[in-house]
Parts: structure tokens; C-alpha cells; sequence
């Protein structure tokens, strides 16, 4: 193998593992408004979402992002509250709208924060600077898009073969996403 | 149902745990060298396992042990017999160790088989990367648990 797939498995990997739950609660959150027709609408959100990610473990080296870690903590849950809450607005229900490409990059640039620890990893005594990172955010940004893909499906089933309405699937999802942020808000309190 | 909950709510963990090391060789002039980076607080906890709760990651710079420690859990075997490695020394850099390491190999190597068990016995999702240069040929072996051993042709 060569060591760009095995960076691109990393990143992969890691998305799939049940340590980044919290990532694939974001991203049901962020799509939970979405019939299956407007894909490409959900695919472009999540790709917004990994450039917002991307962006912020790619400057782990200028230290601007040196900010406490417990408060990023407390913030990574509170995205997701936010982004449920939104979900419940006829706004957040928008389907034609552009915004949530707005709120996945700007929510991205948070979730990439918790990342700070892997930037050396990855950086340090690589002979190129993107070498690891490169592949490494290709393998979340396709973890990402398997789930979406996953999820379409499922919504897909949901609304087409049960009849049921994307407005129900939306009020079970982004209820259990609330509660369960919320509670992870609390958790890491950091006041 | 109330322990449905607490089981979900702590599966979610903001800060993800990265389980990962990373190493480079390169293979040059009879010598494969090593560079083994790992995270500085995986290393000082594996170290404890072995030598004892109290034992600090700054006290393994100048402890002859740390060598073996090494390559117990770090090499290469070709035609099934290990190459016989030195340990070179070690650097701290906040968050990430180096180890260094080299094994003498006369000949560059055709087919290699590379091994690195570092903290498969504390972490189940660990996964130690190893990249091998030889020449103009560049390969990587992705290690875990479950695969602990690979063999890289060049």
C-alpha cells in the first residue's frame, strides 16, 4: 500500500468507529429537514461541514485556534442543539434555502477544533506538509458520505415506501438530537 | 430505560480519542532507520504498565530499558528471522514522542515484513501507520489489532 490510502483509511476509520459519534449525530441533525430528492443539497451541506473541519486542523500549526479545550467540548454539543432547534423553524425547514451550506461550514470550523491533537501527529516529520493531512480529510470527508448515503436511503424508505412525511421524520430526529446534545452540553459545562 | 440513556448519552464524547502512531524508515547505505512518532501520553502510560505508576516519560530519555521496551513491540523480520535493531535515542515534543531506531541491512530489501504491537494491549482501536522508504520506493503498512504484522514488497 501506499501511505496515502492508509491516511485516507485513518480519517476514515475514525468517522465510522463509534469514537465519533457525536460527528454522525451533527450530520442526521444537519440533513434531518431534507426529502431524498434534494440529495445533492444534503451532499453539498456535508461537504461544507468537512471544509469547516478541514480548514481548522489544517491550521493547528499558526495556533489560532489554541483555545480550551473543555470549552470546545461544550461547544461541539452545542451545534447540534442549535442546529435541531433550527430544524423545528420554518427557516431551518427551508428546502431551496442556502443557508445550512452556511451553518455546516461555520459549525464545521467548531467540530474541527476538537481535532487539535491530531495535527501534529500528522504534520510532524511528514517530508510534506499535506501528505497525511490531505488523505487523512478525504477518509472523513467519505465516511461522511457513506452515512448521508445510509441515511438518504433510510429517509428514502421512510417517506416513499411508508408514505409517511419527511415533517414527522424531522420533528423523532431532531427531538432525540436535542436531548441527547443537550444532555452532552451539560455533561461538559464548562461555566 | 434510564440506563438506555446513560449508555447512549456516553457514547457521545465530544473529544475523540486518537489512537494512532506513525512511523518512518527509510533504508540507505547498509541501515534501515526508524522514526517512530507516538503520543507522549501513550507512551508514558505503556511505560507504567511495565515499570510502575510512578514512572515519568522524562526519566525513560536517560533509562537504558526504554531500547528493549521498544523493540519488543517494534521491527522487521526478512525470511522469517528478526532484524537485529539498536535503539538510537529518544526526543520529547509536547504532545508527540520520537523514537528512533535502526536495524544494519546490508542489502536493500525486496520483501519485507514490518511489525509494531505499540499499545495494542491498551487500546483496542489503535492503529500504528509504518512507512517504509527504499529507494525511489515508497510503502506503508497500516497495522491494528487485529493485523499486526505486514509484509511490504518493494
Amino acid at each position: 500500500m501506499h501511505p496515502f490510502t492508509n491516511y485516507l483509511r485513518l480519517g476514515y476509520e475514525h468517522i465510522i468507529s463509534l469514537a465519533a459519534l457525536d460527528h454522525i449525530l451533527f450530520l442526521i441533525a444537519l440533513m434531518a429537514v431534507y426529502q431524498t430528492k434534494n440529495w445533492l443539497k444534503v451532499v453539498i451541506s456535508v461537504s461544507f461541514f468537512t471544509i469547516g473541519h478541514s480548514i481548522t486542523l489544517s491550521l493547528g500549526a499558526l495556533n489560532v485556534v489554541n483555545i480550551d479545550q473543555g470549552f470546545i467540548e461544550f461547544l461541539i454539543p452545542l451545534t447540534i442543539v442549535f442546529t435541531a432547534l433550527l430544524n423545528l423553524t420554518k427557516f431551518g425547514q427551508n428546502q431551496k434555502s442556502n443557508f445550512k451550506y452556511w451553518i455546516a461550514l461555520s459549525f464545521g470550523l467548531i467540530h474541527g477544533l476538537g481535532f487539535s491533537n491530531y495535527y501534529d501527529m500528522l504534520v510532524m516529520g511528514e517530508s510534506n506538509y499535506w501528505q497525511a493531512l490531505l488523505p487523512f480529510n478525504l477518509g472523513i470527508e467519505l465516511a461522511q458520505l457513506l452515512v448521508v448515503f445510509v441515511m438518504l436511503i433510510i429517509m428514502g424508505i421512510y417517506g416513499f415506501m411508508l408514505n409517511k412525511k419527511i415533517r414527522d421524520w424531522n420533528l423523532f430526529i431532531s427531538g432525540s438530537a436535542f436531548g441527547l446534545a443537550l444532555i452532552m452540553c451539560i455533561e461538559n459545562w464548562p461555566f | 430505560m434510564g440506563i438506555f440513556w446513560i449508555i447512549l448519552v456516553s457514547l457521545f464524547k465530544p473529544a475523540h480519542d486518537f489512537h494512532v502512531s506513525i512511523s518512518q524508515a527509510e533504508w540507505e547505505d547498509g541501515l534501515l532507520k526508524c522514526t517512530i512518532r507516538v503520543f507522549s501520553d501513550d507512551l508514558e502510560m505503556s511505560l507504567q504498565k511495565d515499570y510502575g505508576r510512578d514512572y515519568r516519560l522524562e526519566t525513560a530519555i536517560n533509562d537504558d530499558r526504554l531500547g528493549q521496551f521498544v523493540l519488543k513491540y517494534f521491527g522487521f523480520r526478512q525470511d522469517g528471522q528478526i532484524l537485529k535493531g539498536e535503539f538510537v535515542g529518544m526526543e520529547i515534543e509536547n504532545d508527540l514522542s520520537f523514537l528512533y531506531l535502526q536495524f544494519p541491512l546490508e542489502k536493500a530489501p525486496s520483501s519485507l515484513e514490518v511489525y509494531n504491537l505499540l499499545f495494542f494491549d491498551s487500546f483496542e482501536d489503535q492503529s500504528n501507520i509504518v512507512n517504509v522508504q527504499c529507494g525511489s520506493v515508497l510503502r506503508s503498512a497500516f497495522l491494528s489489532p487485529q493485523k499486526n504484522t505486514q509484509i511490504l514488497e518493494f
